[in-house]
């Protein structure tokens, strides 16, 4: 099945790019010293971060130094997995995400997440992206809502004939833009993108990524990624991770934070440097 | 495997009441022979089922559902022990 | 003889003693249909399923009323087996913290493989003892022994959902019994109906159970489930029991129709699997 896009106007990477600078975006998210073990593992330990408004970042690094291991605290999704303990603080919109009064279900509305395999539900294309908005009380103008959601993420052209076919008859890359519908059709106001095109070849690739530079005025976008020339096209601002093993544990930490750019052309730590020039990982 | 589906057969067996009450035919005697007519705990039970009239007889089928009954609950955990002992897989939901 | 020859030979012998064991298990059911086809085709005919039981030396009559008795029966015992055991699967798999699934499904496992006269008497002493028999005790003994397959077959389906459906719906910010109710579930009703049409073809069939609760019936058609509900099994072994031979024609045409019953509903369940797994692989 051959990927056919919406997005007509080329758009100019470069210019949609902003330098993100601390002291003009709203901050998201304050993390503070994060540490996350499963059990005697410690997957991330002391990690310092800002994620800002309407801001694309990124998260590279080697695998298995935690990057998923990370966006998945910033919905709670580390708390479907049993045994986790998580230490430190973070801070959604000035207020912790783990405080004893927080319901976790209501945070994973507000901070959606698109995962590395496109697992559309079982049903209809137009029931995957109603579904949520329905059972969440979202119930008025819902051929509206879909419309608007499928819009967004640039596939209502290619599905608008055909919505009550089965989602899963659709190609990877259109399965994995109906799940970016499905979670922008609940309102959230941060999408995270856990390796979101891994699994697709270059051109859905290459019209997820055209999306996301869409998306990025109406969301708060972090997506974690192994590829770095993706990184590199798409993220304001990128964290690179990496394992520290010492005596007694090895664990991922945040090495750099940083515009794109400079993390690329002119990074500052050498492990930074010694990743992107692909000399390891 | 095998010894656990032996043992889950066995417990079945040993539990079956109405095709054994038809062919067994219902006879009191103690032997080996498996010839002449006989009962098995089970069978007993189904036949007579209709004539138990006092508390006594009553009380005594039920005696011999007892007996079934713990029969067959151990001959099964005896087979859920084999089976989730050699078989993690099957036993670990 | 060298080591390979003797390999060969053994090779050869076990797969003879294999194939000759297959065949004598098909040849058992081969005989069983046959026997019960033949010695009761000739009472099947429109009058035997029409017309209640016959009275007390009098020709004639059917099976009318047992007919719809077992109908009765069994689907009261649905109606309670399918929801206990859906939610019971539901619980075990989705919400069940280890320490507490092991030895429910243990249990569950357990009671799948209680000799069903044992049920029966059970049933009996809980529902029978000081009222009288009733269509109530008996649809509940056949519940009794529907649950652990229905619990089982469902489970099966439900561990089949990947994790990753559960992940979505979760991520969405919908609730834990939703997510099962409006993702899961929907993707498992096939599994579930497979295995309900199963246990409904064991439930028709099981005489023992129903030896305590629903045997003592009148001969006329019967809906009135507070009393004892006539039904096939403890018709046909009655009727086996009695000295008439008519009775005992009538008995094998009991058992061909309660055999056809059974093996259609198989067949109707495989199809049904069959039909749900293509669903879920497009």
């Amino acid at each position: 099945m051959t990927e056919s896009f919406t997005i007509a106007p080329v758009i100019d990477v470069a210019q949609e790019r902003h330098e993100a600078r601390a002291d003009e975006r709203e901050v998201v998210f304050d993390i503070h010293d994060l540490t996350v073990s499963y059990g005697p593992l410690t997957a991330i330990s002391g990690v310092d971060l800002q994620i800002y408004r309407n801001v694309i970042t990124a998260i590279i690094g080697p695998s298995g130094c935690g990057k998923s291991t990370f966006i998945r605290c910033l919905n709670r999704m580390n708390d479907l997995v049993p045994g986790t303990r998580i230490e430190g603080q973070i801070l959604y919109q000035g207020s912790d995400l783990y405080a004893s009064g927080v319901d976790p279900v209501d945070v994973r509305r507000r901070i959606g997440m698109v995962f590395q395999r496109a697992n559309p539900f079982p049903k209809s294309i137009y029931d995957n992206v109603a579904w949520g908005p329905r059972v969440l009380g979202m119930r008025k103008d819902l051929d509206d809502r879909v419309e608007k959601a499928l819009r967004s993420a640039a596939l209502w052209d290619e599905v608008k004939d055909r919505l009550k076919k089965n989602a899963l008859s659709l190609s990877g890359g259109q399965q994995q833009r109906l799940c970016i519908a499905r979670a922008i059709a609940v309102e959230p106001e941060v999408l995270l993108l856990d390796e979101p095109a891994s699994a697709l070849d270059p051109i859905a690739t290459s019209a997820i990524e055209d999306l996301m530079h869409r998306l990025k005025r109406e969301y708060t976008l972090v997506i974690v990624t192994h590829n770095m020339q993706q990184a590199a096209r798409v993220a304001d601002l990128t964290a690179f991770f990496s394992l520290e093993v010492d005596e007694e544990r090895r664990s991922g930490v945040l090495v750099e934070y940083d515009a794109t750019s400079k993390i690329f052309t002119n990074p500052s730590d050498k492990r930074t440097e010694d990743y992107v020039t692909g000399r390891f990982g | 495997m095998a010894a656990a589906a032996l043992i889950l057969g066995v417990g079945r067996a040993v539990g079956e009441a109405i095709a054994v009450t038809q062919v067994i035919g219902g006879g009191t005697r103690i032997g080996w022979s498996l010839f002449p007519p006989a009962d098995t705990l089970a069978s007993k039970i189904a036949s007579s089922y209709q004539g138990a009239g006092s508390g006594l007889e009553t009380s005594s089928l039920l005696y011999l559902a007892a007996i079934l009954l713990v029969l067959g609950v151990i001959a099964n955990l005896i087979a859920q022990v084999i089976v989730r002992r050699f078989d993690p897989l099957r036993g670990a939901r | 003889m060298s080591r390979d020859r003797r390999r060969r030979i053994m090779n050869r012998a076990m797969e003879v003693l294999a194939t000759v064991a297959a065949l004598v298990a098909v040849a058992v059911l081969a005989i069983v249909v046959l026997s019960v086809a033949r010695r009761g085709a000739g009472a099947v005919s429109w009058d035997f399923f029409t017309k209640p039981q016959a009275l007390f030396g009098q020709p004639g009559g059917g099976i009318a009323n047992a007919l719809v008795g077992t109908a009765l029966l069994v689907l009261l015992a649905t109606a309670i087996a399918l929801p206990v055991g859906v939610l019971t699967a539901i619980y075990l798999t989705e919400f069940a913290p280890r320490r507490l699934a092991v030895p429910i499904q243990v249990m569950i496992d357990v009671l799948a493989g209680l000799p069903t006269i044992v049920i029966g008497i059970f049933v009996y002493a809980l529902l029978v003892v000081g009222h009288t028999q009733s269509g109530y005790a008996g649809a509940f003994a056949l519940a009794v022994i529907m649950l652990p397959l229905i619990a089982r077959a469902t489970q099966e389906v439900l561990l089949l959902v990947p994790a990753t459906l559960r992940e979505a719906s979760l991520a969405l910010g919908v609730r834990r019994w939703r997510t099962v109710v409006g993702v899961i579930l929907p993707t498992s009703v096939g599994g579930i109906l497979t295995g309900t049409v199963l246990a409904v073809a064991r439930a028709a069939g099981e005489t023992a159970p129903l030896l305590f609760t629903s045997s003592i019936f009148a001969n006329t058609v019967q809906t009135d489930v507070t009393k004892a509900l006539p039904n096939i099994p403890v018709l046909i072994f009655t009727y086996s029991e009695q000295p008439d031979p008519a009775l005992h024609q009538q008995a094998w045409a009991a058992a061909l129709v309660l055999m056809a019953f059974v093996l259609l509903a198989s067949l109707f369940a495989k199809a049904l699997l069959a039909r749900s797994r293509r669903k879920l692989a497009r």
